[in-house]
């Protein structure tokens, strides 16, 4: 291939500047890195727990009925717990879900949230964020209870089914139900950007550092001659 | 040879080039379209639904068995349909569920059949056949028929012609071929045939079909113009390369045109299309039904037609399915990015689904036609290996579907021409080559970590490439240090959210291709740990027993995927090229052969590679313990390929005639098994 004047130019020009520029890339790489870790972006996670249709049914979240979901975070903080709220096809658009969150050994209130049950659809999935959730780890017990609002006389019901999850435990006014509580458990997870590429151009750069000359009028002279021309 | 002045042979060549147009024409009118000429052309039409008195229907049912790969096709099919019709908002009836029947611990499947008997009355010749059988949507079915024809009594196909009728088109096309008097037809389908709505068409007719004339008179002067260059071969191989690769190329990605043939086609088109996308991916059903594999699929030129009628009244954009994805896209994604680039050029220009679909097989091809010219371009030696390696029928296939292969081969095959011309130089390593090449070596193992091992080669070169001690040892650091960080990403995405579900559902002790059951990769480990010579000699016996058919023999380079295999004996014309490419040589040719060290290095390489490859495949896609290593296919040695001509070429074997010669047989040969297969495999299958 014929060497043109540009490609020889650009040639010399990359072997003169070559230390600042990949000196330059490999501090902008650090730079990022440790910006990219000082600063890791978060995503919600949903993972679906358990949803199977098999012995679908509600439980009546009666006044003072209360229902409780104990279970294991898998190693991460849940930021929250998506359930299916049921209204038996009725208006209901007073009153409120209220549910606790404890922690160690059931013994520590980590969150308290009451949820309008007017922002909610019959048979949603409802998310229900925990407050501190960086607390909520470990073995959770996640309690649910109808609250309702003057004269209310209906009232919601919440979805189960016939399947049990290994790490999870349901139980109605503290007896064990034969099943499980339908549900998603939401995560906030962090997220580096760019990390996987910045490491790489990092090492890539680093690689190749002293291949590069120390710069203009400071090159060591003899040694072999880079060549300046290819034969096509 | 004598020199022919230009203008004559310019006068000559367009003569020729006329003449091959002309010639394709008249093959079609005359030969591909004889019975239409010479004898009566006719279209009849005959209900199913017992109202036609020249139509019987008799019925039968019976148990078929089903082994478990076939019930997981099922499954997986039930499971396509229904989240189909859950996104255009209907019910879905299951089907399969009912019709499977457990029996002394074998599964059995319900198979209930129609045998409709059609009588045409008289001897007719028939060119094609339509089957319509408009089914209900919620009783979703791919229906099945099998034609058998009859003059006289005598059954004439003794072969099985076979159809399916989707749902989704009502209709499915059968070339015939056959004069025939009587005709029989036996569906297969998950639900009892009801003749209602349904009919069987048959025809003989005139039809100019483009495809066919277009393809015959392309390769026509595709094979003119290879006889007729001269200098280009010379002086610019890279310009003849790229014009043989984009016209092969193109006829694939033309001729393939929806159909999902690929390895895993789907799959590779839902990343592309996810990645061409920001962070809103639209989804209109024809895309929805790419990437669940449930578009039909077509298999005469009148099915293609049906299907792109199809595939563009599904295109709404308005009704599409919104789905929403990070901005950044994924390491493991960006191999797809011509194609993406490609895809969202072609949405910008507003052109029907299916010119899409191909917009970005074409991106596939343009990105690997580029790299590998640049190859070319820059190669000290070696440009015919690039160009008959990369013209090949699988690799070019590999480079006109959705895939990532491509990518990877392309982009190998520079980082190793650059490490070559470096080998080959005198000069020292200069820091943009070295970035280069590593680079190359890293953007190509993104999406199968494997080939990172190719790296290392950088650790060879020899002292004289360097300027001290130091700068050899940071890039072989540099080198260890990328090849650690990519072989990682295959067990941790770095950086990324963890996937928190699939790291409790997959941790290594089950970990493997979930296609397979049985398999585990700690299962695996520790079995090869206790049984190290027992797997040191499987892995050998492996090896060695599918060494020439994986390199040279055919295996690596004829398979189309399910388009089809070539016979085995065309493996003997890819084994002729490759040889005679890397063993004889023409004059004033640039001629580098490796010292003996280096071919040592590469065949080292090239084994160790080979090796990881079947030992990560018995890991991941073998039963623990199993006494054979599933799974691996030869065009896992494609981007291999390169560096293992390079150990057989000397100085030797001269080529004693006119060089040009040379590089025509090269190109003629790679051009003539394209044009077979693409005919063959490709254009008889499904555009007749």
């Amino acid at each position: 291939m014929k060497v043109t004047g540009w490609k020889t130019r650009a040639g010399e020009l990359l072997r003169i500047y070559g230390r600042r520029i990949v000196g330059g890339g490999i501090l902008l790489c650090l730079l990022a890195l440790a910006v990219s870790y000082i600063r890791p972006k978060q995503q919600l996670q949903t993972v679906t727990v358990n949803m199977g249709a098999e012995e679908e049914r509600l439980v009546r979240l009666e006044p003072g009925v209360t229902v409780s979901y104990v279970c294991e975070t898998r190693g991460y903080p849940m930021a929250g717990i998506q359930v299916g709220i049921g209204k038996y096809g009725r208006q209901l658009d007073t009153g409120w879900l209220h549910v606790w969150v404890y922690g160690e050994g059931q013994e520590t209130l980590y969150s308290e949230s009451l949820l309008a049950l007017a922002d909610m659809d019959d048979g949603q999935y409802v998310y229900v964020p925990f407050d501190n959730y960086e607390r909520c780890a470990g073995e959770l017990s996640i309690a649910f209870s109808y609250e309702p609002e003057g004269g209310e006389e209906n009232f919601p019901g919440i979805y189960v089914n016939g399947e049990t999850v290994e790490d999870a435990r349901t139980y109605v006014d503290g007896e064990l139900l034969d099943g499980g509580l339908k549900c998603y458990y939401v995560y906030r997870v962090d997220y580096y950007p760019l990390l996987y590429d910045l490491c790489l151009a990092l090492f890539l750069l680093a690689g190749v550092f002293f291949l590069t000359e120390k710069g203009p009028g400071r090159r060591k002279c003899g040694g072999n001659e880079d060549e300046t021309s290819t034969v096509g | 040879m004598r020199r022919v002045p230009l203008d004559k042979r310019g006068k000559g060549g367009l003569a020729a080039a006329i003449l091959i147009l002309a010639a394709a024409i008249l093959l079609e009118i005359f030969a591909f379209n004889f019975h239409g000429i010479a004898e009566e052309t006719y279209t009849d039409t005959f209900a199913l639904d017992g109202s036609d008195s020249r139509v019987r229907v008799g019925y039968q049912q019976f148990l078929a068995e089903v082994d478990e790969q076939t019930l997981e096709d099922l499954r997986y099919q039930e499971e396509m349909n229904r989240l189909y019709y859950e996104l255009l908002g209907a019910g879905y009836e299951d089907q399969l569920e009912d019709r499977l029947v457990e029996k002394d611990g074998k599964t059995y499947m319900t198979v209930q059949q129609a045998v409709i008997h059609v009588s045409l009355g008289e001897e007719r010749y028939i060119k094609g056949m339509k089957f319509a059988y408009p089914v209900d949507e919620s009783r979703y079915a791919d229906y099945g028929v099998e034609a058998k024809f009859y003059r006289d009594g005598e059954l004439l196909n003794d072969y099985l012609m076979y159809d399916t009728v989707s749902s989704r088109l009502d209709e499915g096309y059968m070339n015939v071929g056959m004069t025939a008097d009587e005709a029989e037809f036996i569906t297969y389908g998950d639900f009892a045939f009801e003749g209602e709505g349904a009919s069987v068409s048959f025809w003989n007719q005139f039809s100019f079909n483009g495809y066919r004339a277009a393809f015959l008179a392309g390769s026509g002067w595709l094979v003119l113009f290879l006889c007729m260059a001269r200098e280009l071969y010379l002086r610019k191989l890279h310009v003849v390369f790229g014009i043989v690769c984009l016209y092969l190329g193109l006829s694939m990605v033309i001729l393939v045109g929806s159909n999902q043939s690929g390895w895993d086609e789907h799959i590779h088109f839902l990343k592309a299309y996810e990645a061409s996308f920001g962070s809103t991916i639209e989804t209109p059903e024809s895309a929805m039904g790419m990437r669940g594999k449930y578009t039909p699929g077509f298999a005469t030129a009148e099915e293609r037609s049906a299907v792109t009628e199809y595939l563009r009244e599904h295109d709404d954009m308005e009704t599409a399915d919104i789905s929403y994805q990070s901005r950044f896209i994924g390491y493991s994604t960006r191999a797809y990015l011509p194609q993406s680039l490609f895809l969202a050029l072609a949405r910008a220009l507003h052109m029907p689904f299916d010119m899409q679909y191909m917009m970005g097989k074409a991106g596939n091809l343009v990105f690997y036609m580029l790299v590998l010219m640049l190859a070319m371009g820059l190669a000290k030696s070696g440009r015919k290996f690039i160009a008959v390696l990369g013209l090949m029928p699988t690799p070019l296939f590999l480079a006109s579907e959705y895939t990532y292969d491509a990518f990877i081969t392309a982009l190998l095959f520079l980082g190793f021409i650059l490490w070559l011309n470096e080998i080959f130089s005198d000069g020292y390593l200069r820091w943009q080559n070295a970035l280069l090449m590593m680079a190359c070596f890293a953007a190509g193992s993104w999406s199968k970590q494997i080939y990172i091992f190719m790296i290392f080669l950088l650790c060879f070169l020899p002292a004289r490439k360097f300027r001290d001690r130091k700068s050899r040892v940071f890039l072989i650091l540099g080198c260890a240090a990328v090849a650690g960080w990519l072989l990682y990403s295959i067990f941790s995405a770095p950086g990324a959210a963890p996937t928190i579900g699939v790291g409790v559902d997959y941790n290594l002790s089950t970990a493997g291709d979930r296609r397979v059951q049985g398999v585990s990769m700690v299962g695996q480990i520790l079995y090869i740990l206790q049984n190290p010579l027992t797997y040191a000699k499987m892995l050998l016996s492996s090896m060695a027993r599918t060494l020439w058919a994986y390199t040279f023999g055919g295996r690596a380079w004829l398979d189309l995927a399910y388009n089809g295999l070539y016979p085995t004996a065309f493996g003997i014309g890819t084994a002729a090229l490759l040889l005679f490419a890397c063993l004889v040589r023409t004059d004033g040719e640039d001629r580098l052969v490796l010292p003996a060290r280096y071919k040592v290095l590469l065949g080292v390489m090239f084994a160790g590679i080979a090796a990881v490859i079947w030992t990560s495949l018995y890991g991941t896609y073998s039963v623990v313990g199993a006494a054979t290593i599933e799974g691996v296919q030869a065009r896992y040695y494609i981007p291999l390929m390169l560096p293992l001509l390079y150990i057989f070429v000397n100085n030797r074997i001269k080529f004693r005639w006119d060089p040009v010669w040379y590089y025509r047989i090269l190109f003629l040969g790679v051009s003539a098994l394209n044009i077979y297969g693409i005919y063959e495999y490709i254009l008889r299958a499904t555009c007749f």
